[in-house]
């Protein structure tokens, strides 16, 4: 397994000379960007022309990470070859019919002989999260693994796109398959978000979208949470994420805000927030955010030879970017610390991370406000 | 620029202090952390402020409720004991079983008319501390409480032949009815029952009491009539005495004296019959005959005349003639 990088920045252009080392070579380009960026028709096409053998894969992001920097305005780009794995990309058009459906048919389109894992990237405005992960979950054969996330628009929740070959579109979902067995694959995700106040009844919400808790709205209650700053809303909801358990379940997802509409007092989730389930309030703590981030790197080495990591792809909330603000970059040099300098990092603020709840687990699942890590390496010896 | 940063500028560079222009990116970069530090605070400490007020509401509803609550299981703590006094004083045997058909309560009067204390009743099966059997055919009732629990309703049994633990025997009346929870599913039964022994032993003394009385008026009658009869048989006997003269009369008088000995013979079993608890003895006779006889046995040497005034259809009678 080979790796190679690069950025594109409007104001210098490429940060080195692209395509050199494995422009024949790489079978795949992992393409995060600020939207504008994707949207650039004559610098896809130029990549497309620095590796003409791989399948281009990416998405709009929030922030862009590259090794232990996180940038707002670049096209980071993460070239990558393996010797003894192949790769199966696929996509799917988000259609009326809902993330389920869409789910389900994306993910029965992969061999499932050899398949070991699969990368996921949908986009993260219109999509239910909850739904999408659970139809790979439900189709995959149960050792494969899914993780991924949400495609993210800094904190302007007004287009997401998805990036596959040549073309960035709206409304789309794309995925990588890795087979054979001689790619290893970890997977690590973690918050350090804390609940606070009152837990509070959802009496009344349908899927992802919450109209009430404990019978007031829900809406209401962030306005007179955020006070001046509801006026922010989508992105300020992000300061306050809701931690979601489910009847008698002690364990508890987190769930982020999408989009408002003030006409009927709705907030969309990027995640389902069942009627009946409890909602709690959460607030940030950066030592904590920093510490979620060392900690998903650590469940990567419980699901993985971690420390032998090519390859890591780190995908965390925009959330965390808008508290962790200029101290963004102390939880990817986190992960950097845990899992070695031989590790190479990209990935992007996203509006969603996938990943399976814990190391034991594989069924995997929707997450706010989390740092997620996908880790890679490949045995050459095979 | 953040008013923290100004002072320490002001501070440090002095009161005319120039940025210099390589400064200003770096100085912007600490001014946004100010900032956005100083925003945060605020944001964090609003929402603990609006969640301590709700905490605080919450908490005073909960103390309240609290309070409520505890009125509520003291008043239903009162209620339960007032109850169980009652029940275990009232003078009624009373076992609730649950829907298993084990015992959950007994009151005293249970207790003694089972001869199972309540220690040693509660959770037994009802079957084992409550033998009752048929007083006639003397089989053993079980499965009482099948039908309630069941079906629900109410199940009175008039009467029943209780064996306690220790062998004693009582005569009961009982009732089984369903407990039903607030959902009205059946959670169990209740069984009530009395002790009419004691008032079995007090209907059997009046019944002989009210006999002995009927025999004694009885006897009484029969005591006249058995004087009328050997007043006939005496007053005949003087008369055949007198009238040794005329063979046809005596035969005549003889006759008299026979029919009379043999309506005294009657008497005599009547009394013995009733003494005995027997049953009268019935014959279809002729009421009419019947009344002539008696009247001329009664007025027999007097002089006072029967007049008899009897129809000619006059039905025959089922009559005990003595």
């Amino acid at each position: 397994m080979k790796v190679e990088q690069n950025c594109w920045r409007p104001s210098s252009g490429w940060a080195s000379e692209p395509g050199k080392g494995l422009s024949d070579k790489a079978q795949l380009i992992l393409l995060f960007g600020e939207r504008p960026l994707l949207k650039n028709t004559k610098l896809i096409q130029d990549i497309r022309g620095f590796y003409p053998r791989a399948h281009l894969l990416g998405c709009s992001t929030a922030g862009q990470i590259l090794g232990t920097q996180v940038y707002d305005n670049a096209l980071v780009l993460t070239a990558v070859y393996f010797e003894n794995t192949a790769l199966q990309v696929e996509k799917i058009k988000m259609t009326p019919g809902g993330s389920r459906m869409v789910g389900e048919q994306l993910a029965g389109r992969f061999d499932k002989n050899r398949l070991k894992h699969v990368f996921l990237l949908s986009e993260g405005l219109n999509v239910n999260g909850t739904e999408l992960v659970k139809a790979f979950s439900d189709v995959l054969p149960a050792p494969v693994v899914v993780t991924g996330g949400l495609a993210g628009d800094q904190d302007l929740f007004q287009e997401t796109l998805i990036l596959f070959d040549g073309q960035a579109e709206r409304d789309l979902v794309a995925a990588v398959g890795f087979y054979g067995d001689a790619v290893e694959i970890g997977y690590g995700s973690m918050g350090g978000w804390d609940s606070f106040g009152p837990e509070r009844l959802v009496t009344c919400s349908k899927g992802n979208v919450l109209y009430e808790l404990d019978g007031c709205s829900a809406l209401e209650l962030y306005k007179k949470y955020l006070g001046p700053h509801a006026q922010g809303l989508p992105a300020t909801g992000l300061l306050f994420p809701l931690s979601v358990r489910i009847e008698n379940n002690e364990q508890r997802l987190v769930r982020t805000i999408l989009s408002v509409d003030d006409k009927t007092g709705s907030m969309t989730f990027a995640g389902d927030i069942p009627q009946g389930s409890h909602a709690q309030l959460m607030k940030a703590n950066l030592e904590r955010l920093v510490d979620g981030a060392s900690g998903a790197a650590e469940m990567c080495f419980e699901t993985s030879s971690a420390a032998r990591t090519e390859l890591a792809v780190l995908i965390s909330c925009v959330g965390r970017k808008l508290v962790l603000k200029q101290r963004v970059e102390e939880e990817i040099e986190a992960v950097q610390e845990k899992l070695g300098p031989q590790a190479v990092l990209t990935g992007f603020y996203s509006y969603g991370e996938i990943c399976p709840g814990a190391s034991t687990e594989k069924c995997c699942e929707l997450h706010n406000q989390t740092m997620t890590i996908t880790t890679f390496y490949e045995d050459v010896r095979e | 620029m953040n008013k923290l940063l100004m002072r320490q500028l002001r501070k440090y560079l002095g009161p005319g202090y120039k940025i210099p222009l390589e400064w200003e990116g770096f100085l912007k970069a600490v001014d946004d952390a100010y900032e956005g530090f100083d925003a945060d605070r605020k944001l964090t400490e609003r929402a603990f402020e609006i969640s301590s007020h709700e905490i605080s509401d919450i908490n005073n509803r909960l103390r309240a409720e609290i309070e409520e609550r505890k009125r509520v299981e003291k008043s239903i703590a009162s209620e339960k004991e007032r109850l169980s006094v009652t029940l275990r004083s009232i003078g009624d045997g009373v076992i609730t079983i649950d829907r298993q058909q084990r015992v959950t309560f007994i009151n005293n009067v249970a207790e003694t008319l089972t001869g199972w204390p309540q220690q040693d009743a509660v959770g037994k099966a009802f079957d084992e501390i409550f033998v009752l059997v048929d007083p006639k055919t003397k089989q053993r009732k079980t499965g009482l409480m099948n039908s309630v629990l069941s079906h629900g309703g109410l199940i009175e049994i008039s009467l029943g032949l209780l064996t306690s633990r220790d062998g004693k025997e009582y005569f009961i009346t009982d009732s089984i009815a369903a407990i039903r929870d607030f959902d009205s599913n059946i959670i169990g039964a209740v069984l009530v029952f009395r002790d009419i022994t004691e008032k079995r032993k007090m209907e059997d003394e009046i019944f002989k009491k009210r006999k002995l009385e009927s025999l004694g008026t009885l006897a009484g009658g029969i005591a006249h009539d058995f004087n009328n009869v050997l007043t006939a048989v005496l007053g005949n006997l003087t008369l055949l005495k007198m009238a040794m003269v005329s063979p046809n009369e005596v035969q005549v008088l003889l006759g008299e004296i026979e029919t009379q000995a043999l309506r005294a013979q009657g008497l005599t079993q009547q009394l013995l019959t009733f003494s005995k608890g027997g049953t009268p003895v019935k014959k279809i006779a002729s009421a009419g005959e019947l009344i002539r006889e008696s009247a001329s046995f009664v007025l027999h040497g007097s002089n006072v005349l029967a007049t008899f005034i009897l129809p000619d259809d006059l039905w025959s009678v089922e009559v005990d003639k003595g």
